[in-house]
């Protein structure tokens, strides 16, 4: 009878302490480990998210500051300017990979044919208008973000980019729509227009653009949303009207927007009639700069870094990881929680545990006495308990792995709404290269399952803990002596 | 020649702010192949008299020689488990084990030289005092009380020691037993040639003994 067949015949044949010390480890067992895989799982989850969206970093202006600015009467607003964006690329361009911005103007015009609304919306002056999406280099944000997917044709050069050439690139719906196909070139006769004093249009300009068509895209369509399908946003489809998007190089767009600025400007009376300059600043009609880095680790580097140059508190660096974490909040919150019930449960584990191995101390105060009084060393004494506490620890542990899964999915299912507390709204999901995260695809994607670092790393931890709490316990028989079972 | 030489010992319980000295400079030697019985009334200092001897207290005045060496030289534990073997009047088997597990944790404990085959040895032991394979595979629960006293003996006598100290061996076993097991004493004693001390206050045990020693007001004297 050595110390393990000692320590074996106490658990094989003392049955009740066994189970008592079994249930126990296996209780706290499940509240640690599914604690653990929940937090580890929800990080899974936004890593396996984030990897497969490009690592890109938005700047936009943060709008309720630009709100506070204008009711504030502040009357020169900090815009963004050229000079920023150099600036930020000088010092922060080894964690770039390409930018890119996109200007925006919309086209009056009868020479195509939108598809429209199923509600009938019209805009502008019984005329319609077109949206148009402007693009700094060829491989603009929607496709790198895969918003986008050339199926027919091409993408800009980079020297229609820097001319300003009047290529465009459309949906396929709307190419069909107009009977054009790759190659066709079109013209269209856009208008120029303004209202005078009896709110009666008065037609400035009318300008001529032979537009050739390059390229032919396809859009992803939106997570699909609560009730209806993704676009519907009071009754409009902004899904739907994305379609009619002419997709230009921003250098077309500005100049456009510069001839626009300038015949209304000259029909005010010249310049300076109710503008200023700002509105000459192309800048101003772009709804993010758009930075795709090398890699997604090195978001905080890149952001600390760009904001410092920056400079500016009108505009903002919301990254995907940011975007993540709004979207996924009831996620993450339930990890923030799960993580303290970890530690809080670990803590406390080492607690009970002692105070449950110390009764069992006390309860074989004769038989520590034997072995003492047969000579053992104490510290042998102490030994042939951790190994019996370790024995039955591990397997409560095996046993709690096995039922932890279950028991992580019932806390999840518990905790977790099966809707977003709040819902992006399709436009800003659409406007927004970072908003393309919606929590029904989180949810999808969420998985209770366990990894064997995380059982090595369980399993470390409950051996720990009762090696721990066995010592604390064991400090009892420290100042006991052989002389205490003679009598 | 004395294995055990107990010189000067003296030894006191603390009573408040008081020392009480239960024993008081005691000179006494113990020769193998000898039954010494230590008679004395309850309270006369006994257990503590045998719990000194058994290395399970420690020595506060004079010394305790075993074949020589004084037991400050050794470190306790290791008198217990290589020089001594005890037997005491609650028997103080574990109660989950079998007769011979019991025997065989003290065989495990001990650094002395034993027999590769130790269950055999264990068994065989068991059987000599009378314990048969049956019995000796049993919970030690199951047995009599008589019955576990000889499996504290088996176990005392399992590490192969030159001393066997009893406390009060026979103080829960009826009359029958008794005998038998003072028989068993005195073998050991003049048989297999161990220093056996009981310690009693049967007049019945001591009159079987070799040297009847006596223990009152904390002196030992030795009846002629
Ligand atoms: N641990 C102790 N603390 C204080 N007094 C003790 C202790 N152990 C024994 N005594 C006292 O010492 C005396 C001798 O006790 P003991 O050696 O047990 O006697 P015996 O075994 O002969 O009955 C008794 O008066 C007892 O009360
Ligand atoms: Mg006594």
């Amino acid at each position: 009878m050595n110390l393990y067949q000692r320590a074996l015949a106490s658990i094989v044949r003392r049955i009740p302490k066994t189970l008592i010390l079994l249930i126990i480890v296996l209780i706290l067992g499940n509240i640690m480990l599914s604690s653990l895989l929940i937090v580890q799982s929800v990080d899974e989850t936004k890593e396996a998210m984030l990897r497969e969206l490009p690592p890109i970093v938005s700047l936009s202006m943060d709008f309720e500051k630009y709100q506070e600015l204008l009711e504030d009467g502040v009357m020169d607003i900090p815009w963004i300017t050229f000079d920023d964006l150099e600036n930020i690329e000088r010092a922060a361009g080894k964690y770039i990979k390409s930018y890119d911005y996109s200007m925006r103007t919309g086209l009056q015009t009868d020479s195509l044919k939108r598809i429209e609304q199923e509600g009938g919306f019209s805009f502008g002056f019984g005329r319609q208008t077109f949206n148009c999406v402007g693009t700094q280099i060829p491989l603009f944000t929607a496709l790198e973000t895969g918003d986008a997917e050339i199926i027919e044709g091409r993408t800009f050069t980079q020297q229609e980019l820097e001319q300003g050439s009047p290529v465009v690139i459309m949906s396929k719906e709307l190419a069909a729509e107009n009977d054009l196909v790759v190659g066709d070139t079109f013209t269209l006769e856009c208008v120029i227009s303004t209202f005078d004093a009896n709110f009666q249009e008065v037609v400035l300009d009318t300008l001529h653009y032979d537009f050739q068509l390059i390229g032919i895209v396809q859009y992803k369509s939106m997570p699909a949303q609560e009730e209806s399908r993704g676009g519907m946003f009071g009754g409009f489809d902004f899904e739907r009207e994305r379609l009619n998007n002419l997709l230009l190089p921003n250098r077309f767009i500005r100049d456009y927007n510069t001839k626009w600025m300038e015949t209304i400007s000259n029909y005010y009376g010249g310049a300076g009639g109710g503008f200023q300059e700002a509105d000459f600043n192309p800048l101003t009609t772009v709804p993010s700069i758009n930075y795709v880095l090398n890699s997604s680790e090195e978001f905080d580097q890149f952001v600390r870094l760009a904001a410092t140059v920056l400079n500016n508190d009108l505009y903002v660096f919301t990254s995907q990881e940011d975007n993540f974490k709004n979207v996924a909040q009831p996620l993450e919150s339930m990890r923030g929680i799960l993580n303290y019930v970890f530690y809080i449960t670990l803590g406390s584990s080492v607690v009970v545990l002692a105070l449950v191995l110390f009764a069992f101390v006390r309860d074989r105060k004769k038989e520590i006495g034997i072995y003492l009084a047969l000579g053992e060393r104490k510290g042998r004494i102490i030994l042939q308990l951790i190994i019996e506490t370790v024995a039955v620890g591990v397997i409560g542990a095996a046993l709690a792995v096995t039922s932890s899964t279950y028991l992580a999915s019932v806390i999840t299912n518990f905790m977790l709404p099966t809707q977003p507390v709040e819902e992006t709204p399709a436009f800003m999901m659409m406007e927004s290269v970072l908003a393309k995260i919606d929590y029904a695809s989180i949810l999808q994607s969420f998985n209770i399952g366990l990894d064997v670092i995380t059982i090595v790393f369980f399993f470390i931890a409950i051996i720990l803990t009762i090696i721990i709490a066995q010592l604390i316990a064991s400090v009892y028989i420290l100042r006991y002596d052989p002389k205490q079972i003679m009598v | 020649m004395a294995i055990l030489t107990v010189k000067n010992l003296s030894h006191h319980y603390q009573d408040g702010d008081m020392r009480r000295y239960v024993l008081k400079d005691i000179n006494v030697s113990f020769d193998l192949g000898k039954f010494y019985a230590i008679l004395g009334q309850s309270g006369s200092g006994k257990t503590t008299f045998l719990s000194l001897l058994g290395a399970m207290d420690t020595i506060q005045e004079g010394s305790i020689e075993i074949a020589g060496t004084s037991y400050a030289e050794y470190d306790a534990n290791a008198i217990r488990r290589n020089l001594i073997g005890m037997v005491f009047q609650s028997y103080n088997l574990i109660d989950y084990m079998t007769a011979v597990e019991n025997v065989l944790v003290a065989m495990s404990i001990t650094e002395r030289e034993l027999p590769q085959d130790r269950k055999t040895v264990a068994y065989n032991l068991l059987d000599y005092l009378g314990i048969t394979r049956t019995k000796a595979d049993r919970l030690v629960t199951r047995l009599s009380g008589g019955e576990q006293q000889r499996v504290a003996i088996a176990r005392a006598l399992a590490t192969n020691v030159d001393i066997i100290l009893a406390d009060e061996p026979t103080g829960n076993v009826d009359e029958s037993t008794e005998t038998e097991i003072i028989e068993i004493f005195k073998m050991l004693a003049h048989k297999h040639n161990k220093c056996v001390v009981v310690v009693t206050h049967s007049q019945v045990v001591a009159n079987e003994a070799d040297v009847i020693l006596t223990l009152r007001k904390g002196g030992l004297t030795q009846n002629e």
